[in-house]
């Protein structure tokens, strides 16, 4: 009888052990998942922020604003991309109230086509597929 | 705990990638618009009496905020809409077109109708159809720039404006004060006198002149209304009379006086001619501006030796000195905004035309070609400056646009011109 329950206790420490070295492994892959996508995150962020740099500089090329545009007007606009960078629509959602200022900043986002955007089509979706841009002639001293 | 740290981390991190994603344009650039002016069609078999779509294209092109393409440059001449073929205009870079007809009415006068075509949405901004006989086809067409340039700038045009300037014979016998359309057209006499005229200056409604005449010996302050010629004596004081100046609500007349013996600024009511002494210095106080809100005046004061301009409040009357860059500041105009002045600036010993911001001081040398440029008057949209120069030993108008990008010269059929005075907008 001892012996029986010797074995049977042995057997249980074993298949305690053996579900804790299982447990550490899945904590250990979920962790190496969470990095991995942590660092996939962080390379998005990384993406879209040099992405963005990219829209903005090519944009702000074309963008040539009236004389009557002061520094502290803006305009909002909703950008519509296809994943080939050309933009489908654009839309103002909030206008400056000067009628010229909106007009120059549909057409220097019609004139910058095609816009950059991520390879990575997953991404495109999650953040370039449809944004915001916000144009203020900050530098306007005419 | 360094799991749950990480995946606080992560879910951060995965909030902002879910954000919406917003991204700045805070700067652009401030160049001339390029658009095409095309040769309107005309079914007639005489002449027009004017090439109104050459007109609109000149307007616009001298107002420094467009470059017009030439003729010569376009790819086809599209009339209607049909015919245009975007990929052209995409190519050469144009981003507005003008297209248009004339046709004949019954009454021996025209029908203009013209279309402005924003390439970029390829959608008509405008549709218009103007009529008129020959003698108004360059009123049309200053009329259609107008319209245009005020759709696509978000400032009102002034080319509908116009001019007035003194011009005189090569011997100095002979006296004019000229009225022409602001591109120099239409030139015509609307005073005459063997004796020098001076200092041309608008009344705020278009309809007067103010200037200093020689006729009886000495300077004396007139003012003429434009469509009838009648002709009133304002001021005869003692010494000069000079430099009127109609204040902005067109009540009162800044002038300069000597009857106290060295110029001074004094402020004149119309209506009751009572004067108000503004500057009491033994200094040359001379050539006054109202600011665009009446209740100061700019003026040029050689009270430290060198003409410098000075500022003063209607109400405190004590003059503060507004420019300081160089030795020799004159003539100051300022732009119907109040943002910045206009003003002769002598710069290595030669005279140019400057500009000043009002609020930073700095400053602005427009012209460089020309020389010993003087009296500039400022466009009543603050898009353009006009002035006189001096080429070869001919005195001569030109124009320079505010940012000294478009310079241009005006035609005139006398001998010398000077003291170009720019009207207000007309209604």
């Amino acid at each position: 009888m001892e012996e029986i329950a010797e074995q049977q206790a042995f057997e249980q420490a074993q298949e305690e052990s053996l579900l804790e070295a299982l447990a550490v492994e899945q904590q250990q892959r979920s962790i190496e998942k969470a990095m991995a996508e942590e660092q996939q995150a962080r390379k998005n962020v990384a993406i879209t922020n040099e992405i963005a740099a990219q829209i903005e500089a090519k944009i702000s090329q074309v963008w040539s604003y009236p004389p009557s545009a002061r520094p502290d007007m803006e305009v909002v606009v909703r950008i519509q991309l296809i994943p080939t960078g050309e933009v489908i629509n654009v839309s103002i959602i909030t206008s400056s109230g000067n009628e010229a200022l909106d007009r120059s900043v549909l057409a220097a986002v019609s004139r910058a086509q095609p816009l950059p955007v991520p390879k990575d089509i997953r991404l495109f979706e999650q953040q370039f597929r449809n944004f915001i841009m916000p144009f203020r002639p900050e530098d306007a001293v005419w | 705990m360094k799991l749950v740290f990480q995946i606080v981390l992560l879910s951060l991190l995965a909030l902002q990638a879910r954000a919406e994603l917003v991204i700045e344009i805070t700067q652009g650039n401030q160049r001339a618009i390029p658009m095409a002016v095309i040769p309107f069609k005309w079914k007639g078999l005489e002449a027009l009496p004017e090439n109104v779509a050459q007109i609109v294209s000149n307007d616009l092109g001298r107002s420094g905020y467009f470059n017009s393409l030439p003729k010569t440059e376009m790819l086809s001449l599209p009339n209607n809409e049909e015919e245009i073929f975007y990929r052209d205009w995409e190519l050469l870079k144009q981003d507005y077109l003008v297209i248009g007809e004339v046709q004949p009415d019954t009454r021996n006068g025209y029908i203009i109708n013209f279309k402005l075509i924003d390439v970029n949405t390829r959608t008509v901004l405008m549709n218009q159809k103007l009529t008129g006989g020959a003698s108004a086809l360059r009123d049309i067409a200053h009329f259609m720039s107008d319209r245009i340039f005020a759709a696509l700038t978000g400032i009102p045009g002034a080319f509908s404006t116009k001019l007035v300037y003194v011009t005189t014979n090569r011997d100095r016998t002979q006296f004019n004060l000229s009225y022409a359309d602001a591109d120099g057209a239409r030139e015509q006499n609307i005073f005459s006198s063997k004796q020098p005229i001076i200092s041309p200056a608008w009344s705020n409604d278009g309809k007067k002149i103010a200037y200093a005449s020689f006729e009886n010996g000495r300077s004396e302050i007139f003012i003429q209304e434009i469509a009838t010629g009648k002709r009133e004596k304002i001021a005869s004081f003692k010494g000069s009379n000079s430099a009127p100046a109609f204040s902005p609500d067109g009540t009162q007349m800044a002038m300069v006086l000597s009857r106290n013996g060295n110029p001074d600024v004094y402020v004149m009511d119309l209506a009751t001619r009572k004067l108000d002494r503004i500057t009491t210095h033994y200094g040359i106080d001379t050539e006054p501006q109202w600011m665009p809100d009446g209740k100061s005046l700019i003026f040029t004061s050689s009270r430290i030796g060198k003409p410098q301009i000075y500022k003063v409040s209607l109400l405190q009357r004590k003059p503060k000195r507004i420019t300081f860059e160089g030795d020799y500041n004159a003539r100051a105009r300022i732009t119907p905004d109040g943002r910045k002045m206009v003003m002769v600036h002598r710069n290595r010993g030669n005279f140019h035309i400057a500009t000043q911001n009002m609020k930073t001081g700095v400053l602005q040398i427009l012209t460089s070609e020309t020389q010993l440029d003087e009296s500039p008057s400022v466009a009543p949209n603050g898009s353009m400056v006009v002035y006189a120069a001096s080429i070869g030993d001919r005195s001569i108008l030109a124009a320079v646009s505010l940012d000294g990008e478009v310079k241009f010269r005006l035609p005139s059929k006398y001998g010398d011109v000077r003291e170009p005075a720019w009207s207000p907008l007309l209604k």
